[in-house]
């Protein structure tokens, strides 16, 4: 190779992992902050999985305020059996909530998948393929989740164009318990702020550990945390909470009891 | 009086060891002794064994009733004949494999629990989740082989009914995303 082309491609990586550096560090720096006060209505992006953590996401959300919360976007994976009709099933748990002290004909209403009403907002479904289907070869994960990573982009550019809090708006938070899914929307949200397309204030990340999870985490849950991305990384079960703290002065996890009622 | 013993052994994955020891003379025998009348099972794919004949105690052995049924959607229904009722049952039992929606279930409605990890679910976390369960004195732990001397010890203790919960993701959530905590509708709720 000649002189200048090495030359070229020396300099060229410096400058990459230089502008790397100063973006993480900066990203990170911005993390120490606490947001700035929020009055308005929001919006959420809540990562469904399969039964067993949908079942559980219903009861994490019971009280979720739907006025507060204008704008419900779920995720939830193609194949997952039945998960579209489950967002179907949390959205009926948090309305019927938040109408169980109106009387009369709005009583027990639960608005239909993507018409904005006036009290509960609006709520949609958007479907990414698995990143890695059952019994599927292990060698084609990665090409599998690379698709699922594509259409992430895809479905998190969607729910931002779609907003009825902020036209063009990223979603305000995402909240999940643990489903593989999950950390593929997550690293897809951090891709896009890393590369300055979603703002650093949106796209928080809350974290809640399932409540079968009782001294390991899960999967998802170990990835995460290691990462370091979650604002919030809850677990429900003091003993593990305490393993994973140590006795560290830096928290790792909360732990504020059960959030599962 | 009625009292019952029910017996769940999930939708995932069949259990045969745990149906057929709750049967064996040894339990039925418990099960008479502390005053049980009914033995109720939700015992999967194990059913077919169950109509066979396979499991049922030789006639005249035993007073108690056994019935058995396959899957639910729901067993909240079920759980509740576990529950004391005045003047119609007493506080039954409930033995189950430690799956977290039906131990989350049971605990809601505050029975007596005995759960059996399925160690065909080796790494599904099921032991974990029953050995912390007895840890923090919210049931009974034991493996299919230690059963009869498990509702011996169910019964004896009293276990730590599902506090009501003070934490929510919600106001996790809030904080995140920045909302104050609303201290003055909160002081007009309390």
């Amino acid at each position: 190779m000649s002189l200048p082309a090495l030359r070229l491609i020396t300099s060229a990586l410096f400058l990459i992992i230089t502008t790397i550096f100063l973006r993480a560090t900066y990203i990170l720096s911005r993390r120490q902050q606490k947001p700035s006060p929020k009055t308005g209505p929001s919006h959420i992006l809540i990562v469904l999985g399969s039964g067993g953590h949908t079942a559980e996401m219903m009861s994490l959300l019971r009280d979720l305020d739907p006025k507060r919360y204008f704008h419900r976007t779920y995720i939830v994976s193609s194949g997952d059996n039945f998960s579209q009709n489950k967002a179907g099933e949390v959205e009926r748990t948090i309305q019927t909530k938040f109408r169980s002290e109106t009387k009369g004909k709005e009583k027990g209403r639960v608005s239909e998948e993507g018409m904005v009403d006036s009290e509960t907002g609006i709520w949609e479904v958007r479907v990414v393929p698995r990143a890695r289907k059952i019994h599927q070869p292990l060698f084609t994960t990665p090409l599998s989740s690379l698709w699922c990573l594509l259409n992430c982009f895809y479905a998190l550019y969607g729910s931002s164009r779609s907003s009825k809090v902020a036209k063009g708006q990223y979603p305000d938070v995402i909240v999940t318990n643990g489903p593989a899914t999950a950390v593929i929307v997550i690293l897809s949200a951090k891709v896009l702020q890393f590369f300055g397309v979603a703002p650093l204030e949106k796209l928080k990340i809350v974290y809640v550990e399932s409540w079968a999870r009782v001294r390991s985490l899960s999967l998802s849950g170990r990835i995460l945390l290691g990462w370091g991305v979650c604002d919030r990384f809850l677990v429900q079960w003091e003993g593990l909470a305490r393993r994973l703290n140590g006795n560290g002065t830096r928290k790792r996890v909360d732990w504020e009891g059960f959030l599962v009622g | 009086m009625e009292r019952v013993i029910f017996i769940t052994t999930g939708a995932t994955a069949p259990f045969p060891e745990l149906v057929a020891k709750a049967l064996s003379p040894e339990c039925l025998a418990e099960f008479e002794k502390e005053g049980f009348t009914k033995v109720y099972l939700q015992c999967g794919d194990v059913l077919a064994e169950f109509q066979k004949g396979t499991y049922i105690p030789p006639q005249g052995t035993c007073r108690l009733s056994v019935e058995a049924f396959d899957f639910k959607n729901s067993l909240h229904d079920d759980m509740r004949l576990c529950q004391a009722k005045e003047g119609v049952r007493k506080q039954g039992l409930i033995i189950m494999h430690a799956g977290a929606g039906t131990v989350m279930d049971a605990m809601r409605l505050g029975l007596a629990m005995i759960v059996v990890a399925n160690p065909a679910l080796l790494d599904n976390h099921q032991d974990e989740l029953a050995q912390e369960l007895e840890d923090q004195n919210y049931a009974t732990r034991s493996d299919v082989d230690g059963l009869a001397k498990a509702i011996r010890v169910a019964l004896m203790k009293q276990s730590k009914p599902w506090a009501p919960q003070h934490a929510t993701v919600k106001n996790i959530i809030d904080d995140v995303v920045g909302y104050q905590a609303d201290v003055s509708s909160r002081l007009v709720l309390d």
